[in-house]
C-alpha cells in the first residue's frame, strides 16, 4: 500500500487518486451489452447511436468523476479541545481553486477497498474557488493529543456509475483532550471559603483591565468582537475579580486514589474553582501553575492534567 | 437524503418517464401505460401528502398479474411488441418501489432501454430528435438522484449538455468503426410492409391518382454527382406486352431470360434508395448494366426482387443509355392485337406501313417516325384530366377526344405499332425526377410515373419510342411538376413557344424559397438514412478502406477502436485536467489596485495580508485612508465572508477606478 499523504496541507494529484465503477456502473455495462445486442439483432442504426452515446457517457464522465476531486487542496482546520468521553470535532478543509466541486465525501480509513464502504464521515460541496470545511466527530476516548483519523475522499459525480477516491491522508492535526472530569462534586475544602462572593458575578460587576491578545482557549463573550470588525485581529478583555479567593489544587490532597482517577478529580475541581471563580493555582508532580483566573488559565491547568505523564506531551501542532 | 430532495427525485423521474413513454402510445397498446400513470401518481402522493407505499405482497402480486397479462396478449416475452410492452409494465411497477439510490437508478437505465425501443418504430430524425431531449433529461435524473443538493435544475441539465458533448467525438468513433454484423443475431426482426402505388397495368384513370400523390418512391445518386439529362432519365419498371384492348399487362408465362443488352455504351453508376414496395420493383435507369445479386433480370430487362421491398434499401447499379439489345425469337406476342381493333385504327396503320414501304430503308423506324409526326401534328392535348372513354378507348382517343396523358399515347402508339406490323410493346416506370442540389441527388415521386412504348428495330433490337414527348415535349423537358404549374396558371401545356414556356415556368420567389427549403430538409433527411438508418457493413466498409482497415478480423478493428478511444481519452484528459491558473474577478480587481499603488512605490510584500498592506499604506499616506479602508473593506467582504450581498463586484471596481494614488 502506498504511503498516506501526510502534512498540514494535502493536494491530491493524479497520482493520489484511483477509480473503480460502482455497483450502478456495472449494472450500466450490461444495459449497454443489452442495448448493443439489440442494435446488432434489429440492425438499428439509431440503436447503435444510442448506445455508443451512454457507452462514450460512461468513458468521458470517468474525467469528470476524477476532475472533481483533482487539484483539491485539504487542511486542517482549528479544533476546539473537549473532555475525555465526549466527541472531539476536527474541522477539513477545502480549498477549491477551480469551478464547483459537488459531491465529495471524507471517509474513514479502513482496510478494504474503498468502494465497498458505505461510511461516510462527512458530504459537502465546495463552491466555485472557495473554501468550506467539514467537522469530522471522534469520540475521544483517553486524554492527551488525539490525532486527527486516517481519512480518504471519495466522489461519484455525476452519474453515480464510477468511484473516485484519494489515498488515504493524515492531516497533522490533534486535537487536545482533557481528563475526563470526575463524578463526585470535590470537597477541596472549600467549605471554609464558601462564604465568599460565588459564581458569576464577577464577570457582570467586575472591572474591565485591559486587552490581550486571544487564546483559543477564550471563551467567545469575552472576545473583543468591536475589535475583530475593525479588522485589528481577536482580542479579548480582561476583567480584574476583587472578591477572589486563592486555593491550591494539589495533587497531594488526593492521595488514596489511582492516578487516573487523581487526575479526574483535579479536573473536577479545576472546573468547580473556575466555575465559582476563584483564583486557584495547580500543583502536580513536575508542573506547578501560579493562581491567577482566567479562561487561558484554566485551559493551561486542564492541558497540564490533559499531558501528565502522557509519553509525548509536547504540543504536534506547535 | 432528506424528503424534499426525495419528491424532486421523484419529479424527475416521473417527467422523464413520461416523456420517454409518450411516444408508445402510438405503436403499444395503450393499457400498457396505465401501470405507470398509477403507480406515479401514488408515488407523487407518497412523497407529497405522506401516503403509504405499497406493501411487498402487493408488489409481487402486480409482477405476477404483469406477466400473466403479457403472456396471454402474446403469448410470447421475446420479440419487440411484446418484450416492449413487458418493459413498459417493469418500468410502471418501478415507481411502486423507489425508497433505496439503486432502484432510482435501476428506473432510469430502464428508461433509456425503452429510449432505444422507441427506435424499433421509426428511426426518423423527428424521433431522434424527441428522444434526444428523453437522454438528457435520463443523464439529468441521474445527476439529481446522484447529487440532490448544489445544482439549480437548469444547472443539472448542463452537466446533463456537458456530458453529451463532451462524449460526442467518441460516440462517433465507436459508431463509425465498431463492426457491423449484416443481418440480425436472431432474426427476431418483424417489419410491417410497406405500401406503393405503383401500378403494373395500364388503365385508363389509374395513373392519375399517381399524379397527385408526391410520395418519394426512390432517391438516386450519381457516381459522378450530374444526372445524364432530363429527356433520358426513364427509370425502366414493368414491361407490359399484352393487351385485351382496354388494359395493358405482363405476361408472366415468360420466365427464361434471353434478351440481353449488346453494345453498351454511355455506362452511368449511381446509387439507389428505394423506399419499400410490395411489387418488388428496381427501377433501373434505362437499361441495367449489371444485375445486384438476389435480384431477378426479366424478359423485358426490367429489374425485379424475389420478394417484396418491406424497408428502405440501397444498391449500386449500372446502366447503359445506349445500347442495342438481341432480337426475340417469338414476335407473335408484340404483334398480337385485340380482336375489337376498330378498322379506322388499322387503316391509318396500313398507310403508315404502305409509305414506309415506299420510301424504302429501315421500314420500322420509318414507321414510328409517321406515328410520332401525327401525334405531332394532329391536336393532341397533353392533360391530366382526360374524359372517360368507353369500350375502344384506342380508337375514341386517337379519333374523337385526342385527349390523354402518358398511357392514352403509349396504348395508342403500341396498338398502331402492332397493327403496322412493328412489334411493340408498353413499358411503365419513371420518367425525370426532381434534382435536390442540397444533397445531389434526384427523387424520383409517384407523380413521376410514367409509361412509354418501345418497338423492335430490326438492327437495334429494343428502342424506345416515346409519344408522350412528341405530344408534350416539356412533360420530358421540364417534368411533370411544369404540368401542375402550367394548369395552375390556366394555361394548356404546349400552347406556348419554348421560350415563354420556360418563362411562365419560371417559379416566384416565394415558392422558389419554399421549394429550397423543402429540398434541403429533404437533404438532411436522406443523409440522416444514409448515415444512421442505412448505415450497414458495405457502408462501413467504405470508411474502413479509407483507413486501411478492410478485410480485417472483427478483433483487429475493436482493438484500433480501443487505441483510439484511449488515444482521443488522453487528449480530453491533459485538456480538461489542465492547470487551471485562474484568478477570480475579485482577485483580479484587488490586484489591480495593488498595481496603482505598486506605482507609486507601495508594493505588498508576499507575507502581507491585504489588511496589513492597507495599514501600512496608510500610515504614510493618511490622506488615502478612506478610499483604502473601503476598497479593502470590499474586498475581504466579497472574497471572504461572502456577506457581499449589498456589496458587489460593481462597487469594488467603481472603488478602484476611483482611487487616483499620486
Amino acid at each position: 500500500m502506498r504511503p498516506a499523504l501526510q502534512g498540514s496541507q494535502v493536494v491530491l494529484t493524479q497520482r493520489s487518486l484511483y477509480m473503480l465503477p460502482t455497483g450502478a456502473g456495472w449494472l450500466f455495462a450490461v444495459l449497454l451489452l443489452v442495448m448493443l445486442m439489440t442494435a446488432m439483432n434489429y440492425s438499428n442504426g439509431l440503436a447503435y447511436v444510442l448506445t455508443f452515446l451512454l457507452a462514450a457517457i460512461a468513458v468521458v464522465s470517468m474525467l469528470f468523476t476524477h476532475k472533481n476531486l483533482h487539484r483539491l487542496i485539504i487542511k486542517a482546520g482549528p479544533n476546539i479541545p473537549v473532555f475525555t468521553g465526549s466527541s472531539a470535532r476536527f474541522a477539513i478543509c477545502f480549498e477549491n481553486k477551480q469551478n464547483q466541486r459537488l459531491g465529495i465525501m471524507v471517509e474513514p480509513f479502513v482496510k478494504i477497498t474503498p468502494v465497498f464502504n458505505k461510511t461516510v464521515l462527512a458530504r459537502t460541496d465546495i463552491p466555485d474557488h472557495g473554501q468550506v470545511c467539514v467537522d469530522i466527530n471522534v469520540i475521544a476516548k483517553k486524554r492527551g493529543y488525539l490525532p486527527m483519523p486516517t481519512v480518504l475522499l471519495s466522489t461519484r459525480f455525476p452519474l453515480g456509475l464510477l468511484y473516485t477516491w484519494s489515498r488515504r491522508i493524515s492531516l497533522d492535526s490533534h486535537c487536545l483532550i482533557y481528563p475526563e472530569p470526575a463524578n463526585q462534586k470535590i470537597d477541596l475544602g472549600l467549605e471554609q471559603l464558601s462564604g465568599a462572593e460565588h459564581s458569576g458575578h464577577h464577570l457582570q460587576g467586575d472591572d474591565f483591565t485591559g486587552l490581550r491578545k486571544y487564546n483559543i482557549s477564550d471563551p467567545p463573550k469575552h472576545v473583543h468582537w468591536k475589535a475583530v470588525a475593525r479588522g485589528r485581529g481577536m482580542q479579548t478583555k480582561i476583567f480584574s475579580g476583587r472578591h477572589s479567593e486563592i486555593i491550591w489544587l494539589d495533587w497531594k490532597n488526593f492521595a488514596g486514589h489511582e492516578p487516573e482517577a487523581r487526575i479526574s478529580l483535579l479536573t473536577r475541581a479545576v472546573l468547580d474553582a473556575d466555575k465559582a471563580g476563584l483564583e486557584y493555582g495547580l500543583r502536580i508532580p513536575g508542573k506547578i501553575i501560579h493562581p491567577t483566573r482566567s479562561s487561558l488559565h484554566r485551559h493551561e491547568c486542564l492541558k497540564a492534567l490533559a499531558l501528565f505523564e502522557v509519553h509525548s506531551n509536547t504540543d504536534p501542532n506547535d | 437524503m432528506t424528503d424534499t430532495h426525495a419528491r424532486i427525485t421523484v419529479i424527475w423521474l416521473i417527467a422523464t418517464a413520461s416523456w420517454v413513454i409518450l411516444p408508445y402510445i402510438f405503436h403499444l397498446p395503450v393499457w400498457a401505460l396505465l401501470p405507470f400513470l398509477f403507480m406515479a401518481g401514488w408515488r407523487y402522493m407518497i412523497h407529497a401528502h405522506g401516503w403509504r407505499s405499497p406493501g411487498r405482497i402487493v408488489r409481487l402480486v402486480l409482477l405476477l398479474l404483469a406477466t400473466l397479462i403479457i403472456y396471454q396478449y402474446y403469448h410470447t416475452f421475446l420479440g419487440r411488441n411484446a418484450g416492449l410492452t413487458f418493459l413498459l409494465l417493469l418500468m410502471g411497477l418501478k415507481f411502486s418501489e423507489l425508497n433505496a439510490e439503486r432502484d432510482r437508478i435501476l428506473l432510469v437505465f430502464i428508461l433509456f432501454l425503452l429510449i432505444l425501443g422507441n427506435f424499433l418504430y421509426s428511426q426518423s430524425l423527428w424521433v431522434a430528435g424527441y428522444l434526444v431531449v428523453a437522454v438528457i433529461a435520463c443523464l439529468a435524473t441521474l445527476v439529481q438522484i446522484q447529487q440532490p443538493t448544489g445544482l439549480t435544475v437548469k444547472k443539472q441539465l448542463f452537466v446533463a449538455g456537458k456530458l453529451i458533448l463532451a462524449a460526442l467525438p467518441f460516440m462517433l468513433v465507436m459508431y463509425f468503426l465498431f463492426p457491423r454484423i449484416s443481418g440480425g443475431l436472431w432474426g427476431l426482426t418483424n417489419q410491417n410492409t410497406a405500401t406503393s402505388g405503383f401500378s403494373e397495368e395500364l388503365r385508363p384513370g389509374s395513373f392519375s391518382r399517381l399524379v397527385e400523390s408526391r410520395v418519394p418512391v426512390f432517391r438516386v445518386q450519381f457516381e459522378r454527382d450530374q444526372p445524364p439529362p432530363a429527356a433520358l432519365q426513364y427509370w425502366r419498371g414493368a414491361v407490359l406486352s399484352d393487351t385485351d384492348g382496354r388494359r395493358w399487362f405482363q405476361n408472366k408465362a415468360v420466365n427464361s431470360v434471353n434478351a440481353q443488352v449488346i453494345n453498351g455504351k454511355q455506362r452511368v453508376t449511381y446509387d439507389v434508395t428505394l423506399e419499400p414496395n410490395k411489387q418488388g420493383w428496381l427501377f433501373p435507369l434505362d437499361l441495367p448494366a449489371n444485375k445486384p445479386n438476389r435480384h431477378i433480370l426479366s424478359q423485358g430487362l426490367t429489374l425485379k426482387a424475389r420478394h417484396a421491398i418491406s424497408e428502405r434499401q440501397r444498391y449500386r447499379l449500372q446502366s447503359y443509355l445506349s445500347y442495342d439489345t438481341t432480337i426475340p425469337k417469338q414476335l407473335d406476342r408484340y404483334l398480337a392485337l385485340p380482336e375489337q381493333t376498330s378498322q379506322r385504327v388499322r387503316d391509318l396503320a396500313n398507310t403508315w406501313r404502305k409509305q414506309a414501304i415506299g420510301t424504302g430503308g429501315n421500314i420500322n423506324a420509318a414507321i414510328v417516325k409517321q406515328a410520332m409526326g401525327y401525334f405531332r401534328e394532329q391536336l393532341f392535348y397533353y392533360t391530366l384530366e382526360p374524359p372517360l372513354l368507353g369500350g375502344d378507348p384506342v380508337d375514341e382517343f386517337l379519333f374523337e377526344t385526342k385527349k390523354g396523358y402518358c398511357e392514352h399515347y403509349a396504348a395508342a402508339f403500341v396498338t398502331l405499332m402492332r397493327a403496322a406490323g412493328v412489334p411493340a410493346r408498353v413499358v411503365v416506370g419513371f420518367q425525370g425526377g426532381e434534382y435536390n442540389p442540397a444533397g445531389k441527388y434526384l427523387t424520383v415521386r409517384q407523380s413521376d410515373a410514367h409509361a412509354w412504348a418501345e418497338y423492335l428495330d430490326q438492327k437495334k433490337g429494343w428502342v424506345r419510342a416515346d409519344p408522350t414527348a412528341a405530344v408534350a415535349p416539356s412533360r420530358i423537358e421540364y417534368g411533370i411538376d411544369s404540368l401542375r404549374v402550367m394548369s395552375e396558371k390556366g394555361l394548356g401545356l404546349d400552347l406556348l413557344p419554348g421560350a415563354a414556356l420556360r418563362q411562365s415556368l419560371a417559379p416566384g420567389w416565394l415558392r422558389d424559397l419554399g421549394t429550397g427549403l423543402r429540398m434541403r430538409w429533404d437533404a438532411v433527411n436522406f443523409a440522416w438514412y444514409r448515415w444512421v438508418e442505412d448505415f450497414n457493413p458495405q457502408r462501413q466498409g467504405q470508411i474502413l478502406k479509407k483507413l486501411g482497415l478492410l478485410d480485417t478480423s472483427w478483433m483487429l478493428r475493436v482493438a484500433v477502436l480501443t487505441a483510439i478511444v484511449i488515444f482521443m481519452l488522453a487528449i480530453f484528459a491533459a485538456f480538461i485536467l489542465r492547470k487551471e491558473v485562474t484568478l477570480d474577478k475579485t482577485q483580479k480587481l484587488y490586484l489591480s489596485f495593488c498595481r496603482k499603488l505598486a506605482n507609486v512605490g507601495f508594493n505588498r510584500q508576499l507575507s502581507e495580508g491585504p489588511l496589513s498592506f492597507a495599514s501600512r499604506v496608510k500610515k504614510t499616506k493618511p490622506e488615502w485612508a478612506a478610499a483604502i479602508n473601503k476598497i479593502t473593506d470590499y474586498y475581504i467582504l466579497l472574497r471572504y465572508e461572502n456577506l457581499g450581498k449589498n456589496i458587489t463586484l460593481k462597487n469594488l471596481r467603481l472603488a478602484i477606478q476611483q482611487f487616483k494614488p499620486l
